[in-house]
């Protein structure tokens, strides 16, 4: 019965997890880009003692932290928000999920057209209040925020969503009970409502560290990875490897780090939250 | 050619790595029209293993595809009129050309139906068969298709990848196709260009003259002298004098009260803004530093050629002092508040700015029989380090290496840049034609900026010749977009340089 599933997995996932390790291992003819040697860690230590690389691996980590501390509490507060069914909730709700049906693509260029130095929305809505324009995109120490609050918008329905409906399967009664028993609003939040949602917060938690570890399309879109780097993380390492520098083996190495760093991070918060739970 | 803005339909089609089936398929059969998607597999890399021993990159001599050419009646010989072409008769078989390009504007799209159903008229076994994609899809199209090895038969390319085209093997020798006459009458700078070692890969298709185009209007508010009004190209104005007109053309206009006109548009080239296409753009400040009549190896040659004689080196060539001095007067445009730091599409279009470095495509449709611009617009050289420095990398279509048609889509380049479809053709594009003879019977090219545009397309130069030109033009965009946001000039080149050198070395194993 699971048969066909089994072989899908086996051909759209590991076997080109496979390819991917072993041209990682493999020297290419820059004109046919056909495999032509085997390279043995060539490509891994040519990319590791890159400095492009090892910039794109610290922002890779500034992407994931960033993208999580803005996330979560934004996503577990509208998700109270909504849960309330205060005046306005409703608008809440359809302007969070109107986020997960724009296209990533449109999104990003609209916002790259808000950030613009010169014509956009955010420096004229500063320039209202007598403030400078800034270079959200075009600096080293904004770019790579600009992109993550960018991304965080597009990325927040989902999160939102799952507190949501961990929000709703929390009984009534038990807020009841603490109320009864003198607990105000901030007490039962801490107490009754973030410890109920720690199955969601985990869901949650790795969803949007995964996101952050593959932001993409904002990049490509808004900063091309500049400026001097600021904005590259691995996956846009890789594409640039593969499709700008005809370096198919570097660019594969890239992938399969990427696929352990992933690994590593995941683990590294099972375990935390894991021994939590113990 | 004139590359504009197209990087949200590339990057979205990179992205959402779409096949092909939104490049429109127009399949000519019987002079009827029919359209269907056109569905295409990855690359197959694994067919490319059995090339890969016989392939294995070499720096030596070019690999291009080179037969001897069986001469047939040559021109006016065949059904119909297909210009230089000087091959065999066409095939009698049933076959489809496939031709991959860019998709156009819509009257481009449609010139080109009505010369296929011509061609078609006179070759009605022959069928034209065009796969239609966005301009920047260009380069990664072609590398998939030609790994898959069941590529079209004739592609659009650029003047700047004619060294890797033919040392890869990807691209057909044209040269013994067409009479010596119809490549004499090309504009040599962009033969040159299109060839390698003496032979011809790619099919000149249109040039690039860049220039500066101003809008006298904005001059004159801002009580500003207009640049040079020049007949040759040896009395231009140096970057010191275009900067200083600019920063006086900012200033009168602020004073006035105008905050929105820029004195330079932001470069609507490649992807736009700074460091938008280093091809055609940005390489101006660097390469018009060096001098080609200097010594070979000196810094002021190197800086000029922008690459070793090897084409697998750059340190000493992007770098020197000139280049440094000439990344310092780009910079100086972003600091001084002279353009815009960011991609705005269609300032100068749009009277939003004052001057623009573009191409001749303006000047010659205002030129041409009914033609007409917007407003006052003149024009004037790109500024002058040690030399005047142009590229003129335009579009150029090659015919696969592998083809099975040779012949017929050697013969369909030729028809269509044959005397009578040409000048049409560059009417309703507006870019600057190819060959001589053409120029000399239009109209607009008999005009002092006429004159002018065939002066600069005679000096002009085209990409540094590296088979690893799209490394090369990929580490440079963002180097010098770095440079205009800030960076320091020196540093960035050297970093640069080592990049690329670092990324070159794979050519020479």
């Amino acid at each position: 019965m699971i048969a066909p599933a089994v072989v899908g997995i086996m051909v759209f996932q590991y076997y080109p997890v496979l390819v991917a390790v072993v041209h990682s291992m493999q020297r290419f003819d820059p004109f046919t880009h056909a495999p032509i040697e085997f390279a043995g860690l060539d490509n891994y230590i040519r990319m590791f003692t890159g400095a492009d690389f090892q910039t794109s691996l610290w922002n890779t980590l500034l992407y994931v932290v960033i993208s999580l501390l803005i996330e979560i509490p934004l996503s577990l507060g509208l998700a109270v928000l909504i849960d309330r069914k205060l005046p306005g909730t409703r608008f809440v709700r359809i302007a969070v999920i109107a986020t997960l049906a724009a296209s990533e693509t449109v999104a990003a260029i609209v916002w790259a057209q808000m950030y613009s130095p010169d014509q956009g929305l955010l420096n004229g809505i500063l320039g209202v209040f007598g403030l400078p324009p800034q270079s959200f995109l075009s600096s080293s120490g904004q770019s790579l925020i600009s992109v993550v609050v960018m991304s965080s918008w597009k990325n927040i329905g989902i999160p939102t969503l799952i507190f949501l409906t961990g929000l709703q399967a929390i009984p009534r009664d038990y807020y009841e009970a603490a109320a009864i028993d003198g607990a105000g609003n901030f007490r039962q939040f801490t107490k009754i409502t973030v410890p109920l949602l720690r199955g969601s917060s985990v869901v949650v938690l790795f969803m949007s560290t995964l996101a952050a570890t593959r932001i993409f399309v904002p990049i490509v879109l808004m900063t091309q990875g500049g400026p001097n780097g600021a904005t590259s993380n691995l996956v846009y390492y890789s594409y640039e490897q593969a499709f700008q520098y005809n370096s198919a083996g570097t660019a594969s190495a890239a992938a399969i780090f990427m696929l352990a760093f992933l690994g590593v991070i995941i683990a590294i918060q099972f375990k935390v939250l894991g021994a939590k739970d113990e | 050619m004139v590359h504009r803005i197209r990087a949200v339909e590339t990057v979205h089609h990179l992205v959402t790595r779409k096949p092909p089936i939104e490049g429109i398929h127009m399949e000519l059969r019987n002079s009827e029209l029919a359209r269907r998607t056109f569905v295409r597999g990855a690359a197959a890399f694994a067919s490319l293993a059995a090339l890969g021993g016989a392939a294995a990159c070499t720096s030596d001599n070019s690999r291009g595809t080179s037969t001897a050419i069986t001469k047939g009646p040559g021109p006016g010989g065949y059904k119909i009129d297909l210009g230089g072409y000087q091959g065999p008769e066409l095939t009698t078989e049933q076959i489809t050309l496939k031709f991959l390009r860019q998709s156009y504007s819509d009257a481009m799209n449609a010139r080109f139906v009505e010369l296929y159903a011509q061609f078609n008229k006179a070759y009605p076994n022959i069928k034209i068969a065009e796969e239609l994609i966005p301009y920047g899809n260009l380069p990664q199209k072609i590398q998939i298709y030609t790994q898959s090895g069941d590529a079209p038969d004739i592609m659009m390319s650029r003047l700047d990848f004619t060294t890797y085209m033919a040392r890869s093997g990807t691209a057909l020798d044209l040269t013994g196709y067409f009479s010596d006459k119809y490549l004499s009458d090309l504009f040599k700078p962009i033969r040159d260009a299109a060839s390698l070692d003496g032979k011809m890969f790619l099919m000149p298709w249109e040039g690039y003259v860049p220039v500066i185009l101003y809008n006298r209007d904005i001059f004159k508010k801002a009580g500003v002298a207009t640049p040079p009004q020049i007949t040759d190209i040896d009395h231009g104005w140096t970057a010191d004098q275009m900067i200083e007109t600019m920063i006086e053309l900012t200033h009168n206009l602020r004073k006035k009260g105008d905050t929105a006109t820029w004195a330079l548009e932001s470069s609507i080239l490649g992807n736009g803004g700074p460091g938008s296409n280093y091809t055609q753009c940005e390489s101006i400040w660097i390469r018009s530093m060096g001098s080609r009549n200097a010594a070979r190896g000196s810094s002021l040659h190197n800086t000029w050629q922008g690459v070793s004689d090897d084409g697998l080196s750059v340190t000493g060539y992007i770098n020197t002092p000139e280049a440094i001095a000439g990344m310092r007067n780009y910079q100086r445009l972003f600091t001084e508040g002279l353009t815009p730091k960011s991609a705005i599409p269609a300032q100068f279009q749009g009277q939003q700015a004052a001057m623009s470095m573009n191409s001749t495509r303006q000047i010659l449709q205002r030129d041409q029989p009914g033609g007409k611009a917007p407003f006052d617009v003149g024009m004037t050289l790109d500024p002058t380090g040690n030399m005047l420095f142009g590229c003129n990398s335009g579009d150029a279509p090659f015919v696969w290496a592998k083809t099975k048609h040779p012949n017929e889509a050697a013969a369909l380049l030729g028809f269509l840049c044959s005397d009578a479809n040409q000048p049409t053709y560059f009417r309703t594009r507006g870019a600057f034609i190819t060959r001589r003879s053409l120029a000399d019977n239009m109209e607009e090219y008999h005009t002092p900026d006429g004159q002018l545009s065939m002066k600069i397309a005679d000096n002009c130069d085209g990409a540094p010749r590296t088979v690893g030109w799209s490394e090369y033009y990929s580490a440079m965009n963002p180097a010098v977009k770095n440079i205009a946001l800030g960076a320091d000039p020196e540093k960035t080149l050297n970093e640069t340089a080592k990049a690329i050198d670092d990324q070159l070395k794979k050519f020479k194993s």
